[in-house]
């Protein structure tokens, strides 16, 4: 597959052969210096030849405009807004005269009266990031190594239905879920009871999944997989239809268990294409807002604080920061800077992993 | 695509490989069972009586909060809490949110279209490394740059406008710039060279041999950025305080959120309503997500 991609690349950009000749540096400099009207045609040439270039390169911006312009308007100028005002006392109580503070905020984050909250938040959101990822990661790669089964023809029937809970809104699923696990009316403990009653167990509980402090964090994690498994199970099925049959049938041929051949052929392969996926899913989960809030809005609640529910990971806390009764716009951006230096490393390592950049 | 051989040909199994493939079946059928229970769970919920949590198979099922959802609260026939939906009711908030949705979705795959095109073919100042600088700026979390973001639309007056709500959502994203130059990088180069030599221009060539021949792709870019909107809660909402202008999440959220075991069954109805059509659509459009996310991540 390297090697394929190697070539494709080889192929990939060819505007110096095979575009537009204009494009190409002109080679003007050196020449005859008998022959000076020679020279200035072909200095003429070169003008030329700029001007094209140039011409070209307008045209590829056109292209970009739009795209840059909703960019600059939506992410970077809000984000270098963000990152002033973390520098900042900005708050309710000096909304109209914020003053520059320098980093007293991240002095505050670590030192503060917040420091009890940000540890155990920020090694909760490790946790949560790295579990989510691989949790989704395993499960959609354990259905998509069942599905890759060429005598099953069903397989795309499969498919198709198991791809449900990526096309519900995110949104209203996990509010429907935080429906679902509450203690006294959620279906999920009607179904338990039901098991129970069924096998006649008598000491069975409803459990209260969501107010619980490692419940909560089970069930986010749960959830997390419900939603976050077909995009896995896509990726490694497509992965999985791109390693040749070949090998697989040299590996029978030198008499390979089933297991050797997962091993030694299928893991690698697969590994190389979708660990940018881990990544980008550890991210993502890093930040994802919506994954905790909309299920236990940061609840249950600390004993010892105010500030952080047992569940909150940096961004909820960073958003409650923001509203009622806080209003600390500084100390939020400061956080959201600290995200985005843990985010960011991330995103390195992709751009890495995924050739973001071109070799040529 | 995993069906490699025509049934005609598919040769014998072995023992083995017929053991093996019933296994995973039953594996499979469990795992489907796991990942629709909670479907049930909120069918169940919205075809229980009004007011309760809903049972696991409802004893007495009533579409009542199907007609709540879908003529609540203009109708004579809705009581409270029904009466106390924000806006004009679920249908309302429907509207806004596929308009949104549809010229969102329009826009955005016309924009990175574009991009794709410029980074894949065009040659200029900051072609290698533009995608991965955009990216990585795209990492910062853009949920924290909300405020902000609201802050300049108080400015200048756009929020509570559907201007706003569309306006969101349109900012081009880096990763899909960066899919689908991956999906165009796969298209041969012999056909603008072939379109070149018959005198065509850059725009030319991007309009009638690049765009036909990405349509899955821009299929699968379309899907995704037709379910922002539906998808998005806190910036929607922070921009809009309006009822009038409710989107679906934000509606459905508001109504629910402090009454929410006696509102639930309205709630479960509403997601079924919202999301049988999407789903429909993700089922059958499932064959060009696969490929095109396939070609454009992959490449080849």
């Amino acid at each position: 597959m390297d090697q394929q991609r190697d070539v494709m690349r080889a192929e990939a950009h060819p505007l110096g052969g095979g575009g537009s000749a204009s494009s190409r540096p002109p080679v003007a400099s050196t020449s005859a210096p008998s022959a000076a009207g020679f020279r200035i045609t072909e200095l003429a040439d070169a003008g030329a030849a700029a001007g094209a270039r140039g011409l070209a390169r307008f045209t590829a911006y056109l292209y970009l405009t739009p795209a840059l312009f909703t960019m600059t308007l939506l992410t970077f100028i809000p984000i270098a807004l963000t990152i002033t005002v973390a520098f900042t006392d900005w708050s309710l109580a000096n909304f109209t005269d914020p003053r520059f503070i320098g980093l007293q905020n991240f002095v505050d984050l670590f030192t503060g009266p917040y420091s009890p909250v940000f540890v155990p938040t920020f090694i909760w959101n490790v946790a949560f990031a790295a579990l989510a990822a691989l949790t989704q990661y395993g499960v959609g790669l354990f259905v998509a190594l069942l599905l890759n089964n060429r005598h099953m023809r069903e397989t795309n029937f499969y498919r198709a239905i198991l791809i449900l809970p990526m096309a519900i809104p995110a949104t209203l699923s996990i509010v429907a879920w935080q429906g679902l696990l509450q203690e006294s009316s959620g279906q999920i403990n009607n179904l338990l009871e039901a098991i129970a009653n069924a096998i006649g167990w008598q000491g069975f509980e409803r459990i209260p999944f969501l107010l619980d402090d490692n419940l909560a964090k089970v069930s986010i994690i749960l959830v997390g997989i419900w939603f976050g498994f077909p995009w896995f199970m896509n990726m490694c099925l497509a992965a999985l239809s791109s390693i040749p049959a070949e090998l697989y049938e040299a590996a029978h041929v030198d008499g390979a268990t089933l297991f050797q051949r997962f091993r030694h052929v299928t893991m690698p392969l697969l590994l190389s294409f979708t660990m940018p996926l881990m990544v980008a899913s550890f991210a993502y989960n890093f930040t994802n807002f919506g994954a905790i809030y909309l299920l236990t809005r940061g609840n249950p609640v600390r004993v010892d604080t105010q500030w952080a529910g047992n569940t909150d990971i940096l961004i909820t806390v960073a958003y409650k920061l923001l509203g009622q009764p806080l209003y600390r716009y500084g100390l939020a951006s400061a956080m959201a800077l600290l995200l985005f230096v843990v985010v960011g490393s991330m995103a390195l390592a992709q751009i890495r992993a995924l050739r973001l950049v071109e070799e040529k | 695509m995993t069906t490699l051989a025509p049934a005609a040909r598919r040769p014998r199994m072995r023992t083995d490989e017929r053991l093996q493939l019933w296994a995973s079946r039953i594996l499979v059928w469990i795992f489907i069972a796991l990942v629709f229970f909670p479907v049930w769970g909120v069918i169940a919920v919205a075809l229980s009586p009004t007011g309760t949590g809903g049972e696991l198979i409802p004893q007495n099922p009533t579409g009542d909060n199907f007609l709540d959802v879908l003529t609540c609260p203009g109708s004579d026939r809705c009581v409270p809490p029904a009466t106390a939906l924000p806006g004009g009711g679920f249908l309302q908030w429907l509207r806004t949110t596929l308009v949104v949705a549809a010229i969102v979705a329009t826009i955005q795959v016309f924009m990175t279209a574009f991009a794709a095109y410029a980074f894949s073919r065009l040659r200029f100042w900051g072609r290698r490394w533009g995608i991965a600088v955009l990216f990585l700026i795209q990492s910062f979390p853009a949920f924290m740059a909300t405020p902000a973001i609201f802050m300049s639309l108080v400015y200048v007056g756009l929020n509570d406008t559907i201007f706003a709500l569309i306006l969101i959502h349109l900012t081009a994203s880096a990763f899909w710039i960066w899919m689908l130059k991956g999906f165009l990088d796969g298209l041969p180069r012999e056909l603008d060279e072939a379109a070149a030599v018959d005198g065509a221009n850059s725009w030319q060539t991007f309009r009638y041999v690049i765009l036909p021949l990405a349509l899955p792709m821009l299929a699968v870019l379309f899907l995704f950025n037709f379910m922002t909107p539906f998808n998005e809660f806190f910036l929607t909402s922070l921009v809009n305080k309006s009822p009038d202008l409710y989107t679906v999440p934000v509606g459905m959220y508001i109504f629910v959120r402090d009454n929410f075991t006696s509102r639930y069954g309205f709630y479960a109805a509403a997601t079924l309503l919202t999301a049988i059509p999407l789903a429909l659509v993700w089922g059958f459009g499932q064959r060009f997500v696969q490929a095109g996310l396939t070609r454009g991540a992959v490449k080849g």
